[in-house]
């Protein structure tokens, strides 16, 4: 026995958020991502002043709408401490299931993805993770 | 042969439990995923983490 830590995940990576949200249901041509932030459209089309991301998927103000009825844009910005900050309204928390617990799955599939990511550049090999009954993922990493 | 097992609870907070390795260079293993993952909020070194790799015992402090 060696270590024991414990860490608190923030999302920073795109490439990993991409697939986190792919995990969630998104196909992959509804995640845009852009280092330019795109601005984020409201439900009637309008532009949402002073929210903008670098990874973006449409709402009900595009001909294409992949988040849920009447929805806004749901974005995720770069901040300066390097995190990605979730922007979504309160109508889609509420109404259309992008709330905490969403969220929270999505923060933990990101968590997952990174450690794959991680362990495969390291030179490590990983079996597939699994659920416990608490809704803990457990994911097993292993190398010389 | 080093196993790392990582619980991932439902707040997104990783428990990093690292075995396999003695001495300091568990440190090294965990640093790589925790700075992947995020900040780290608590680190406990256990009992092989105190023994040297020739077989001499001796403290080492964080």
């Amino acid at each position: 026995m060696s270590a024991y830590t414990e860490v608190k995940t923030q999302i920073r990576d795109i490439s990993c958020l991409k697939r986190a949200l792919m995990s969630l249901g998104f196909e992959e041509h509804m995640i845009e991502i852009s280092e330019t932030p795109m601005e984020l459209k409201g439900y009637g089309g309008d532009i949402r002043k002073g929210k903008k991301a670098c990874v973006r998927i449409r709402g009900a103000g595009w001909n294409e709408n992949y988040v849920g009825g009447a929805s806004n844009d749901l974005g995720f910005e770069r901040m300066e401490d390097g995190t990605l900050a979730f922007h979504v309204s309160e109508y889609d928390a509420r109404s259309n299931g992008y709330g905490t617990s969403w969220q929270k799955k999505l923060i933990q599939n990101y968590a997952v993805e990174i450690i794959k990511e991680t362990a495969e550049t390291s030179g490590y090999s990983y079996d597939n993770p699994y659920v416990n009954k608490d809704g803990s993922i457990v994911l097993k990493v292993t190398g010389y | 042969m080093t196993e790392i097992t990582f619980i991932i609870d439902k707040d997104g907070n990783v428990s990093i439990d690292v075995e396999g390795i003695q001495g300091t260079g568990c440190h090294d293993v965990i640093k790589v995923f925790q700075e992947a993952l995020g900040v780290e909020t608590k680190l406990n070194e256990k009992p092989a983490y105190f023994y040297e790799l020739d077989g001499i015992k001796q403290t080492v402090g964080r």
